[in-house]
């Protein structure tokens, strides 16, 4: 995506959901003559609907002098978005998980899932070396947190 | 004077006190070395630990990362030329060649020295300047109040990266965040929509967690490149005989002063004073042209200044409850999170922890000499952790911060919510700090402008009646109209990219 799309896209998206705030700014109770609850909101949407037209305006109409170079840079080391968004997927699996199965269990599930997706050579040992890591780093978080810095971790449905 | 620092320090002078100092800094140093962590980030994840703590050591811990990890950019900048944060971008400049042409330990030395020069110099004008501006803040009504956060968030949306509306878009998108919930003054629910868990709105750790951590966490996952090999290198001293001292006196006072002054300005830090400092330095050199190929000078200045910065910041956070630069955004959650309220009356109520801080900000300076002179090879096996672990461990800590704030999954959640919000950010080219800054100081901006609109009778224009907030809000116009003046004449306006 050059640089031009990107602001045509992020320019509708933020038309998009300022209009759908400003819409929702009507559900608020008001209370006062000064405008209210609704005041700030309806001032925010304001702002963004006309910085939203002048970047759409400057991607449209303007050539900008695009930074050939960062875009060079992304076609030599295309970013990696399978990996970002498994990485999406664990960080909410594990946000889910950490009240069912407690810190513990949970974060040596998470850990040793990252760790293996983020490697970059996957073979047994490095795998084996990540699952040790795992464990221990996650029983060593626990006591460290609860038994020393007396902070309140879950525990899991299952304790 | 006396009495305030022996007050200050018979709060601090137990072991207890000083070894979590020590840990402060340490851990800001590692973090501060660290390229992908930065500072800020850094304190995020150690701020669960000091929840349970009483006041004092848990805000000297936190001054300990905070002085730590400002100035533990350097190592990085200097040995591998990738600024650790982005208050060491300049260090780099003159750091990296120095250390190519076999001078690394010289350039350490000199970074580690003046670090320690910036931060005590910046202790002196927080010590001097803060109870002054308190006594002015204590005259404040909320239209002063609401002055200053529209100032703040102009200033913070203008200088943060290249485009101005996108500054703005950010700065705003931050605003609303924190119209979530129940409204200030009349309490009404606003974007509930009958989800009992945003009654409260989004919290701030979660937001700076989400937003400043694990938000770089899917950058690091997008690309995984690895750090280039470390070059060998011996320490010799602090690298500056008494001669050349006495040569970047001038430098050093001008950089302190540079750095303590953007460290006040609300919401920008290091990242930018280094930048201004360096180039103040060259432009007032004799030698400009040395600048950029090893030249002390280089290094005095980037040093310097982003290291005075750290007490410069902490004047509008003590006496207006506004961080003055983003790291100290986190100290704002810890106070709040111990019951402290920052702003004038600070200075009546907790003066004994006002002057704690400055104990402790002298103490966390002299720590931060000591140990990055002798441990630097400690903190350089540090990098040697691949980043397929580090991070995975960086985001197990911020879960951490995160459920410890309130004891409920809502704010995990939130955390991945601004992660998303932050990456998006980052992919379409808007800065992110803005975004941070407004969701700080959009509680204030409401709250006094629906108090003052209460004071004037529904008038904008009674606004102005208030000379100091007349001033302030000019400033502001005065402010964005030269950046626009310039911008559109093309010259390169200087921008604070960073955390």
């Amino acid at each position: 995506m050059t640089k031009r799309t990107k602001d045509v896209v992020a320019s509708i998206f933020l038309i998009l959901f300022a209009s759908a705030y400003f819409g929702f700014s009507f559900t608020i109770r008001i209370t006062d003559q000064y405008g209210g609850s609704a005041l700030v909101p309806r001032l925010c949407s304001g702002i963004l609907v006309i910085c939203a037209l002048i970047l759409l305006y400057r991607a449209i109409l303007k050539k900008d002098a695009a930074p050939k170079c960062s875009e060079d840079a992304e076609l030599e080391n295309p970013p990696n978005y399978r990996s970002v968004i498994l990485t999406l997927l664990l960080i909410g699996t594990y946000a889910f998980l950490l009240k069912i199965v407690g810190f513990i269990l949970s974060t040596i599930l998470y850990l040793i899932s990252q760790i293996v997706l983020l490697m970059p050579q996957k073979d047994k040992k490095s795998v084996l070396k990540a699952f040790i890591a795992s464990i221990l780093v996650a029983c060593l978080v626990y006591l460290l947190f609860v038994n020393v810095f007396y902070v309140t971790l879950p525990r899991g449905i299952f304790w | 004077m006396f009495d305030v620092f022996s007050i200050g320090f018979s709060q601090i002078f137990s072991v207890k006190v000083l070894l979590l100092i020590l840990m402060g800094v340490v851990l800001g140093i590692i973090f501060g070395a660290t390229p992908g962590i930065s500072t800020s980030m850094g304190i995020a994840l150690m701020l669960p630990l000091t929840f349970k703590m009483p006041l004092i050591p848990s805000i000297a811990t936190i001054l300990g990362l905070y002085v730590g990890g400002t100035s533990g950019g350097l190592i990085t900048a200097i040995l591998l030329n990738i600024p650790g944060t982005s208050s060491a971008i300049a260090t780099c400049w003159d750091g990296h060649p120095m250390a190519r042409r076999g001078d690394a330990g010289r350039a350490l030395g000199i970074g580690i020295l003046y670090s320690f020069f910036g931060g005590v110099i910046s202790l002196v004008a927080l010590f001097f300047m803060a109870p002054m501006l308190a006594k002015v803040a204590l005259k404040f009504s909320s239209i002063e109040y609401f002055a200053i956060s529209v100032f703040s968030l102009t200033l913070i949306a203008s200088v943060s990266g290249k485009s101005l509306p996108k500054g703005i878009t950010s700065a705003t998108l931050g605003v609303i965040a924190t119209t979530f919930g129940i409204a200030p003054v009349d309490s009404t629910y606003r974007y509930t929509f009958g989800f009992h868990q945003l009654d409260a709105g989004f919290q701030l750790l979660p937001v700076l967690i989400g937003v400043y951590a694990v938000a770089e966490i899917l950058k690091v996952a997008e690309k995984n490149t690895p750090l280039p090999t470390l070059n060998a290198y011996k320490m010799h001293g602090f690298g500056v005989s008494p001669k050349e001292f006495g040569e970047q006196f001038g430098n050093m006072w001008r950089s302190a002063l540079i750095g303590v002054g953007v460290g006040i300005l609300p919401g920008i830090g290091g990242g930018i004073s280094n930048i201004i400092a360096y180039t103040a330095a060259k432009n007032q050199s004799k030698h400009p042209e040395e600048y950029g190929t090893g030249c002390v000078g280089g290094i005095v200045a980037s040093e310097t200044a982003n290291n005075a910065v750290t007490g410069g910041a902490l004047i509008p956070l003590l006496t207006l409850g506004i961080p003055g630069a983003p790291a100290t955004a986190f100290l704002l959650a810890a106070l709040t999170v111990q019951g402290v309220i920052p702003g004038p009356l600070l200075f009546t109520t907790h003066i004994n922890l006002v002057y704690a801080i400055l104990a402790a900000l002298l103490i966390a300076n002299l720590l931060m000499v000591v140990v990055e002179y002798f441990g630097m090879k400690g903190f350089l096996q540090i990098l040697k952790v691949p980043k397929h672990y580090l991070f995975p461990i960086v985001l197990v800590m911020c879960m951490v911060g995160a459920f410890s704030t309130n004891n409920r999954i809502f704010d995990v959640w939130s955390i991945l919510v601004f992660a998303l919000v932050g990456y998006a950010l980052s992919k379409f080219g808007f800065p992110a700090t803005p975004f941070v800054l407004g969701f700080i100081l959009g509680g204030l901006f409401e709250l006094n402008l629906r108090r003052s609109l209460i004071i004037t009778d529904g008038s904008y224009w009674g606004f102005f009646t208030r000379p100091i907030a007349a001033v302030i809000l000019l400033i502001s116009v005065a402010f964005l109209a030269v950046l626009l003046y310039q911008r559109s004449k093309g010259e390169d306006v200087l921008t604070d990219d960073g955390i």
